[in-house]
């Protein structure tokens, strides 16, 4: 190869490099719709792209994929969606975002599961990837975070509650736990929502409800307070 | 299925419609909002799918068909009119090879049968002939064969129509009281093209095979594979890539002379002992690019174990796709920012990997009962695809929703919010012991995991019932329950045998 054909192989190669971070710089934010709940827990003013968000949550019925997914749901427009369904319990008529844009992902092992969340980060297009992750190495988590970043894409991880003390790369940690809706007919679920890791904030806890009818948007119950605080308040 | 036109002048028209949609009343030619109507009015869940006709589609498809037939004789085509719907084949000297004419004949409509298609064959001396005995005396269930002696005895109690003649011709003879092809006969040769036309007697001779006629021949398209075979045999992976690298050389400059690309391709690896293995790579969008293709197949190779040695190595591109074309750049590249095509990528390798049947698109279905209310059709569907050429990237970055699209956008199929059901649905639902209000009344605590739960609110019942026509009917009664503890599952009580399940939870 002659040394002009080298150098303009090289350049055209520092353009693309050059588009390319323009482009990640402008999938980091995913278009706003509404200011939900989960905002302003974390604080920020849009819901980023880019980063894994880790939901701690326990047992079956409690409504943690439902609130992950319910939190971003106004805020997609465009781009694909993934749910790696390791245990084939997906049910497609329960899924409020748009199936048209989904792509359902059944995976026979935890290696293949973690590739395919992997990949499935890693690629410019995927708006969001849902998954319920239990066993994560440290190595593998980083590797997940790393592959967000490349993808401009949010990583939704739905985990059990007892790794609260376990190392995590994700941006934003939060923890679900159910409560129950006595003496609020009107309501469908109740929930109370602390966020554990943020960018902005570190600390909060808020009371998020979910309303019944077609559009069941999610609604802020009580205002965001730090936990010392709401111990003393109570 | 109904096909419709609106290209006669006088609004859409049908032009064929499917047996169902003949049991409902639909006749080609009706109105196209009558034939609507028809459907309509009965409202029954398998409603005919009403689309446009594309002539240059079913053409096309006829071509492909067609081409099927080359396993019965090297000479086949299609008949010869602007819309053909008749595969003609000359099997001359290839009836011994499937035991004598009706064998061949029987062959034939198996081979189509297993296809999806319900065929008419029949096996006559000339092409008019062969043509009106499979319009007018053939069924799905008999095959005739017209012999070269008798054939014009059988040929003249059949009617004037099937001498292949334009509709008004055909009217204007049985206006004339001229309803079959032997009174046709009857009459004086030199009187006919003074009253019908030149057309008729050609016809006429034609199918009586006193005037020649050619086939239409149809030619397949030269199979795109190429193969190796070497002194020694490859040992591992590596060696298997670079074979099947410079194998892919050729196939891509003759795709590209094509303007296509591959959606399918097939590698075979044959041992030394002789025994075959075989990978199938699928992409979702048609692949021009070296580098992608091969590591596809390594993909593949990762999901299969290959076989110790490989002493010959065939590749064949057996689906292909038109391209589309894309702008290039300043260095004369082919961009490469295409969502579309990372999206295709993602998609190739999740099903390459993992295997088609993992990788999956929902849609949903308007069955009450719950566990029949989704389908779950793998995202890559080359065979399918192959029938509508994708002609951009982007088209086929979306084309893998458009058959969710179809159920899901449709009314009736997304009359129930998505917050009314579950997000999980266990395989089978589990059966649980409920304290309940009364025999039919919501539950009040139930056992399920180990665990006893007590309900504080429920919403419900919601009677699903399913008709008897159904091989399982379904009677049940479906609440939503929330527990003490906030969590909310989704229970039934199955009507018939009286006892209680939990189906899901919403998670």
């Amino acid at each position: 190869m002659s040394a002009s054909a080298s150098t303009i192989r090289d350049l055209s190669l520092a353009i693309r490099r050059m588009e390319r971070s323009h482009q990640r710089s402008r999938t980091t934010t995913l278009p706003v719709l509404d200011t939900g709940p989960l905002l302003q827990l974390i604080g920020e003013e849009a819901l980023p792209g880019g980063c894994l968000m880790e939901w701690l949550g326990d047992s079956a019925g409690a409504g943690l994929m439902t609130l992950a997914l319910e939190s971003v749901c106004g805020s997609l427009r465009d781009g694909l969606s993934v749910v790696i369904d390791a245990n084939r319990e997906f049910f497609a008529p329960g899924y409020p975002l748009d199936l048209t844009r989904t792509v359902i992902v059944r995976p026979e092992s935890l290696p293949d599961a973690l590739w395919t969340l992997e990949q499935s980060l890693r690629t410019p297009g995927v708006a969001v990837v849902l998954s319920a992750v239990e066993r994560l190495s440290a190595a593998a988590f980083r590797r997940l975070q790393l592959a967000a970043e490349t993808g401009g894409t949010l990583g939704l991880l739905l985990r059990p509650e007892r790794l609260v003390r376990s190392v995590s790369f994700a941006e934003y940690r939060l923890r679900a736990r159910p409560l129950s809706m006595r003496g609020r007919p009107a309501c469908a679920r109740l929930w109370e929502l602390e966020l554990l890791k943020a960018r902005q904030r570190f600390e909060g806890t808020m009371r998020v409800e979910q309303c019944d009818g077609p559009d069941g948007r999610l609604r802020v119950v009580s205002g965001v307070a730090a936990p010392e605080a709401e111990r003393h308040a109570s | 299925m109904v096909m419709y036109s609106a290209s006669g002048g006088r609004g859409a028209r049908v032009t064929h419609c499917s047996r169902l949609a003949r049991e409902r009343g639909v006749r080609p030619g009706m109105p196209l909002a009558e034939a609507q109507a028809l459907c309509d009015a009965l409202s029954l869940p398998d409603c005919p799918l009403f689309e446009p006709e594309d002539r240059e589609a079913d053409v096309e498809h006829l071509q492909r068909l067609a081409c099927v037939c080359e396993r019965f004789t090297p000479l086949f085509g299609m008949e010869d009119t602007d819309a053909p719907e008749c595969l003609l084949l000359d099997v001359t000297g290839c009836t011994h090879l499937f035991g004598d004419e009706s064998g061949l004949l029987r062959a034939v409509s198996q081979e189509f049968q297993e296809r999806g298609f319900q065929t008419r064959v029949a096996l006559a001396p000339t092409i008019g002939a062969a043509w009106a005995a499979a319009h007018w005396l053939a069924r799905p269930d008999l095959q005739p064969v017209l012999r070269p002696g008798p054939f014009q005895r059988t040929l003249a109690r059949l009617p004037v129509a099937a001498l292949r003649l334009p509709a008004e011709t055909v009217a204007l003879l049985e206006e004339l009281g001229l309803r079959m092809i032997g009174q046709l006969q009857a009459l004086p040769r030199s009187s006919l093209p003074a009253r019908f036309g030149s057309g008729l007697l050609q016809r006429l001779d034609q199918a009586c095979g006193d005037h020649p006629e050619s086939l239409r021949r149809v030619t397949p398209p030269e199979p795109l594979a190429s193969s190796w075979a070497g002194e020694y045999p490859l040992t591992d992976r590596d060696e298997l890539a670079y074979v099947c690298r410079e194998l892919l050389g050729p196939l891509l400059e003759r795709l590209t002379e094509r303007r296509e690309g591959a959606r399918q391709l097939l590698c075979r690896g044959r041992s030394p002992t002789g025994q075959v293995q075989e990978w199938r790579v699928d992409f979702a969008s048609p692949v021009t690019e070296e580098k992608h293709l091969l590591n596809m197949l390594r993909l593949q190779w990762e999901r299969i174990s290959l076989m110790p040695e490989v002493a010959a190595v065939q590749l064949e591109v057996t689906v292909t796709g038109t391209l589309r074309q894309r702008p290039r750049n300043l260095f004369g590249e082919v961009s490469d920012d295409d969502t579309g095509r990372e999206l295709n990528g993602l998609l190739d390798r999740l099903s390459n990997r993992l295997g088609r049947q993992a990788v999956l698109q929902a849609a949903l279905r308007p069955e009450a009962q719950p566990e029949l209310s989704a389908a779950y059709q793998p995202c890559l569907q080359p065979d399918a695809e192959a029938a509508s050429p994708v002609s951009s990237s982007r088209a086929a970055a979306s084309s893998f929703v458009t058959a969710a699209a179809r159920t899901a956008g449709s009314p009736e199929v997304r009359s129930l919010s998505s917050r009314q059901r579950p997000l999980r649905l266990f395989p089978q639902p589990q059966p649980i012991d409920v304290s309940a209000a009364g025999p039919e009344g919501a539950p009040r605590s139930f056992r399920w995991d180990r665990c006893e739960h007590r309900v504080i609110r429920s919403w419900g019942p919601e009677r699903i019932e399913t008709g008897w026509w159904n091989e399982e009917p379904a009677r049940r009664d479906y609440f939503r329950v929330e527990t003490q503890a906030g969590l909310h599952f989704w229970l039934f009580h199955e009507l018939t045998g009286f006892r209680w399940f939990v189906p899901g939870a919403f998670d």
